[in-house]
């Protein structure tokens, strides 16, 4: 397989996820588009890493890990609040800065 | 074509397939299936790219924690599901669709047609032909080193002891590359202050994520009968949490 097929495939699943965050209404869902989108690019740090050797790109992917963790953790945390103020995680009901 | 190829192309195409199931499906539970599915995939495709650490981190990570903490979450919330009738006739989409093709147009020129690398990513049978290239040389403890076509995947090379996947003389070979040795070495080497910051995120994490869901001792009273609160304790924790955050 040809480092651009790979790399046309992460950018296929990135798409997904872009596509994931701007149209659907549900915040979950939202928060796994943006998964979507790590994943993506942890499949062409991997990629390349495996053309140009070295571990570099595997200890950047480790850390995407780490920050996708926290983010999950956090953002979930955020959704019950918001499911809690309001009955409801449509994007649509969260217009307001405040109130 | 070679089977580990053929597993590649396949795995991808499962990513893909799971990807799009996010994005399309309405019901929040099979979305996120439809993620597991994707993270599995790509932890099959990690491991075809002979990064078996993070195979393994992937399928640990993603799909046992962070898509078990999404179905938990859909669980907690018990929302349905959405109220619109569907996700791509929004306005939106009538906007983003098109962008989105368009960027995959502009962008896959730059993947497809540049062929810059003859060099397949991975090959599956000139791997092994392929050793002369990719000879591994470790170091003796006297000093001297020695050269090896490491063809066998458990074989001691230089006879000390280590197979050649662990040997710790043994660095950026063929054979560890992407085994947990490696990775670690290149993490707790030239990488540690990430390593170290990546500690103090997730501690940052974990404080958010307490602070932001934790029920305030008082939402307790409510909730719990009385006597199975401590009468005295609770109500200094909630005063200090209280000063702690004014």
């Amino acid at each position: 397989m040809p480092l651009e097929h790979l790399l046309l495939f992460s950018f296929l699943l990135f798409t997904m996820g872009v596509a994931g965050v701007a149209l659907r209404k549900n915040l979950l869902v939202v928060l796994m588009s943006v998964e979507l989108m790590l994943n993506a690019v942890n499949l062409a740090f991997v990629g390349v890493a495996r053309l140009i050797g070295g571990h570099d790109a595997h200890v950047m992917v480790l850390m995407i890990y780490v920050v996708a963790a926290v983010e999950v953790a956090i953002g979930m945390a955020i959704v019950v609040n918001m499911f809690r103020q309001k009955d409801s995680i449509s994007v649509d009901s969260f217009d307001a800065m405040r109130g | 074509m070679d089977p580990s190829v053929l597993a590649l192309y396949a795995c991808c195409l499962l990513a893909l397939a799971g990807g799009a199931g996010v994005v399309v499906l309405r019901n929040p539970v099979h979305a996120a299936i439809s993620l597991l599915f994707t993270m599995l995939a790509l932890g099959g495709a990690y491991a075809m790219l002979q990064a078996h650490l993070l195979a393994a981190l992937q399928v640990l990570i993603y799909a046992g924690a962070i898509v078990i903490l999404i179905v938990y979450v859909i669980m907690l919330l018990d929302q349905g599901r959405e109220d619109v009738p569907h996700p791509f006739y929004e306005l939106g989409a009538a906007i983003g669709v098109p962008v989105a093709v368009v960027l995959l147009f502009i962008a896959a020129p730059a993947f497809l047609g540049s062929s810059a690398g003859p060099e397949p990513l991975i090959s599956g049978p000139e791997a092994c032909t392929d050793c002369e290239s990719a000879a591994v040389t470790m170091k003796n403890p006297d000093g001297s080193s020695r050269t090896t076509t490491g063809c066998e995947d458990f074989a001691d090379t230089d006879g000390d002891g280590f197979t050649d996947c662990n040997d710790p003389d043994c660095h950026d070979n063929e054979l560890c590359y992407g085994t947990v040795r490696a990775v670690g070495g290149s993490l707790l080497g030239p990488f540690v202050l990430p390593f170290e910051v990546a500690s103090v995120l997730l501690l940052a994490g974990i404080a958010g994520s307490i602070l932001l869901t934790g029920r305030r001792p008082k939402d307790l009273e409510d909730v719990l009968p009385a006597p199975q609160i401590a009468p005295a304790p609770v109500p200094e924790l909630h005063e200090g949490g209280r000063g702690g955050d004014a």
